[in-house]
């Protein structure tokens, strides 16, 4: 059968106080499939990203995941019906030790079986008591993905996955991601074009807070040839 | 309309209008309206200028009042030195507690005031017993001489005087601060005072004289206070009475040009009406400052002003009340 | 100095501090989980001082009146909580501030309406003295003390031991990221909210047989509990209560001294400490925000 969208986002328009900063977004995510948003610092990626993920109130528009509304629901909410943002930042609780910060998520999602975090992220399993503050850049981001695994999410949006990590952690990541699609769909949004045509198989281009190309064609994003869009 | 409002004219000619209404309504509640908005300008300032709310405000207008009557009671007897001596206690005494202060954050900036209050409260009431006389105070009946020109020991003078200190702070708040670099800078400390510091800008330094600048305000509301009562206890620096200042600045709303005194108008008003119906008065300004913070916090003239903006200005600066960051 | 008076100053001081600290952690994981100061919790103070002399009044228990007072504020916090507080979660710390303290001087007014002016007694529960090297000290104090440092071991085992307090210590850390887990925050806030407020009426309750219950006394404690959160750090539990340790010791040795030194010293001490860091002795972490 012909995939249903499992995100369908329509005009979306998002504003941070007095100045707007999404004008009129419509996108489409697939189940399980690989979508990345590229764009300019300023574009508007993160804020269209929380945006769909409930954690800002956008002005306009409507979000619908899986059927359901999400404009107007908290957002723990829509992280438990199964999508769920992670944040640039690679800020893990660096009071609590990993086990606590799967103990959390656990506990958000009623999902003990911490074993398929361990399938992908075998090094959590040895760092399992150390306190989030004394984990590297490259473990706190595969903490971040752990967790957000736990409760079998339909949609993951991944905001900038590859700042600061170093490029052997990338090259793992790529991997990652490709075996995580299984499961899920992935939207990342970034700068970072190489890791780009490593993983998408569809490229939103994305200027000033507008959608300004949709690239399906594979050779186009293998060749980053999207990058006069920018 | 805004530039109207702002210009030094419509400052005396609000204060002269103030100052003649006395026609109408007792020239006792005129005054304290005119002393109570000078103490609420000091605190309107800090509120909707630099962004620092403080609940200690009944300290700083204590050592202003304590200052005037210690000199009224041992040293002097000529009011308007008695004045003047209160407003050079206060800046010394802001100018030390202000180099402690101004280095806090905001949270602890306000806490720390309030501790200072009641750390101030015990100082006046315990600890300097002996010179004080604690709650009881110092009474200075018969204790000041008239003066020429403009008489303080009569209520009439003392009416007129308060009129016009109340219309120069105003004319040095809106007309001189905010016009000023310094009162650029003010402003930009509440907004984002990291970014003024990489701009190569002291912001302590800018925080410390805004610091003594207002409460230096409070002690002149605090030494003509004793004048105008001819006494001074403890209980003026109670924390009982510690919210009152951010009550009037809020309610009015804070930054605003007549704030302070619409809202100490209403303020007193309210309180000398309702403490003949209801027996305790804080229910009421609970009630008031909650009411207000819910309502929106732009306050009575913050509000107004707003709908004036709409309906005149095609281009309106947005009012400034308390900064309320972006979830970034 | 006369060694009696120094032990039984010491054990009021740390009876004193225990106090301070039940008071004072409700501010502090407020300040650290919500990132709001609740003045209004010195309304429940007051609130939980007068309902223990009211039910110790009508049924001659003072644990009925504690069990009681602690209830009656649950329901007050919650309702408080509910119209008021709710609304304020996501401004800036001023905004709670005043807000609250608004909280605060409705209570104050109302408790006037109910319980009138006049100071109320309450008899302290337990009368026997105990005899400490030599020196009289009332049991009631010691069992103040053991009281704090059973809480302070609960409050430590919740947060460290359970998921709820888990989840807490995390929105310490972020909440917007305890949020994006899934995790419903307003319910821990809540929460947080309750406790700290049931914890501040059970300071009251047992403050109260050590001073005559009145309208004024939540606000006559305030500079204490300011100049404890900030001693220690706001937002931190150990530092409330180391801090509250050296207010209480301050205070009651600096009265021994000269009693204005019981208001003047621990003010002194806070300036000290400021000058030296100006985020209190275990507030680092939490000011970045």
């Amino acid at each position: 059968m012909g995939t249903a969208n499992i995100v369908e986002v329509k005009n979306l328009n998002s504003a941070y106080g007095q100045s707007k900063v999404i004008f009129d977004v419509s996108l489409q995510i697939k189940p399980k499939e690989r979508l990345s948003i590229v764009g300019r610092n300023g574009a508007g990626k993160t804020t269209l990203l929380k945006s769909i993920a409930s954690l800002l109130n956008p002005t306009s528009g409507s979000v619908v995941y899986d059927g359901i509304e999400l404009v107007g629901k908290p957002s723990y909410d829509v992280a438990r019906m199964g999508l769920k943002y992670i944040d640039q930042d690679k800020h893990v609780f660096l009071d609590l030790t990993v086990r606590e910060n799967l103990e959390l998520s656990s506990y958000a999602t009623g999902d003990y079986d911490w074993d398929k975090v361990f399938k992908h992220f075998p090094k959590l399993k040895i760092l399992i008591d150390r306190k989030g503050a004394f984990l590297s850049g490259g473990e706190r981001q595969m903490l971040m993905i752990g967790r957000a695994i736990l409760g079998d999410p339909k949609v993951l949006l991944i905001d900038e996955p590859t700042e600061g990590l170093a490029p052997s952690i990338v090259d793992d990541l790529v991997t990652t991601f490709h075996e995580l699609s299984k499961d899920c769909a992935i939207m990342t949004v970034g700068q970072n074009l190489s890791f780009v045509s490593r993983i998408a198989e569809r490229i939103y281009a994305m200027k000033e807070g507008k959608l300004v190309a949709e690239i399906t064609d594979e050779a186009k994003i293998k060749d980053n040839s999207y990058s006069c869009y920018l | 309309m805004k530039r109207y409002l702002n210009s030094w004219s419509t400052i005396i000619i609000v204060f002269t209008l103030l100052y003649f209404l006395k026609a109408f309504l007792p020239a006792a509640f005129l005054t304290e309206v005119a002393i109570y908005s000078i103490y609420a300008m000091g605190c309107s300032f800090l509120i909707g200028r630099l962004g620092l709310t403080s609940f200690g405000q009944p300290a700083f207008l204590a050592f202003g009042a304590y200052g005037a009557g210690i000199y009224l009671y041992y040293f002097g007897t000529n009011p308007f030195v008695a004045i003047l001596v209160g407003v050079l206690a206060s800046v010394v005494v802001n100018m030390l507690v202000g180099l402690f202060f101004v280095r806090l954050n905001s949270s602890y900036f306000t806490l720390c005031n309030q501790a200072f209050c009641v750390v101030t409260f015990f100082l006046f009431q315990k600890a300097l017993v002996k010179w004080t006389f604690g709650d009881n105070g110092l009474l200075l009946i018969s204790r000041m001489d008239p003066t020429p020109v403009i008489d303080l020991t009569s209520p009439k003078g003392i009416y007129l005087f308060a009129f016009i200190v109340a219309a120069l702070v105003w004319f040095f708040y809106n007309y001189l601060m905010k016009r000023s670099v310094f009162g650029a800078t003010c402003l930009c400390v509440k907004d984002n005072e990291q970014k003024l510091r990489f701009l190569g800008y002291k912001t302590y330094n800018i925080k410390w004289l805004a610091f003594v600048i207002a409460n230096t305000t409070a002690g002149l509301a605090g030494a003509l206070y004793t004048v105008y009562f001819c006494m001074v206890n403890a209980n003026i620096a109670s924390v009982s009475s510690a919210s009152e200042a951010v009550a009037i600045s809020m309610l009015g709303g804070a930054g605003t040009l007549f704030g302070p005194l619409v809202g100490t108008f209403i303020f007193i008003g309210l309180k000398d009406i309702a403490s003949q119906f209801i027996r305790h008065w804080e229910v009421l300004v609970g009630l008031l400052l909650i009411v207000v913070m819910l309502a929106g916090q732009k306050g009575i003239v913050g509000s107004l002003e707003g709908y004036l903006a709409k309906y005149t200005a095609k281009k309106s600066e947005p009012t400034p009340a308390l900064t309320q960051e972006g979830g970034v | 100095m006369n060694g009696q008076l120094l032990i039984s100053a010491i054990v009021l001081g740390l009876s004193m501090s225990g106090i301070y600290f039940l008071l004072t952690v409700g501010l502090s994981l407020c300040y650290g989980l919500m990132r709001m100061i609740s003045l209004d919790q010195f309304f429940y103070y007051a609130l939980g001082a007068y309902m223990v002399y009211t039910v110790t009044s009508l049924t001659g228990s003072f644990w009925l009146g504690m069990l009681g007072a602690m209830l009656t504020t649950l329901v007050a916090a919650f309702v408080v909580e509910r119209l008021i507080v709710k609304r304020v979660y996501s401004k800036p710390v001023m905004f709670s501030m005043i807000l609250t303290f608004g909280v605060n001087l409705l209570g104050v007014g109302l408790i006037k309406y109910v319980w009138g002016l006049s100071p109320k007694p309450v008899a302290s529960p337990i009368s026997g003295i105990m005899n400490i090297f030599g020196t009289g000290v009332p049991i009631y104090r010691l069992f103040v003390i053991v009281l704090a440092v059973v809480v302070y071991l609960a409050v430590q085992y919740f947060l460290n031991k359970t998921i709820l307090g888990t989840a807490i210590r995390a929105g310490i850390d972020d909440a917007e990221k305890v949020e994006a887990l899934g995790i419903n925050i307003n319910r821990l806030f809540t929460l947080t909210f309750l406790l700290s407020s049931v914890l501040s009426a059970l300071a009251g309750v047992i403050h109260a047989p050590f001073v005559m219950v009145s309208p004024e006394m939540g606000m006559s404690i305030t500079a204490f509990a300011f100049m404890v959160v900030i001693i220690g750090g706001l937002g931190s539990i150990k530092g409330t209560m180391v801090s509250a340790l050296i207010v209480g010791q301050v205070v009651s040795i600096g009265a021994l001294i000269w009693a204005p030194l019981a208001e003047m010293a621990p003010f002194l001490v806070m300036m000290i400490i400021l000058l030296i860091k100006p985020t209190g002795l275990y507030g680092s972490k939490l000011m970045n925000r």
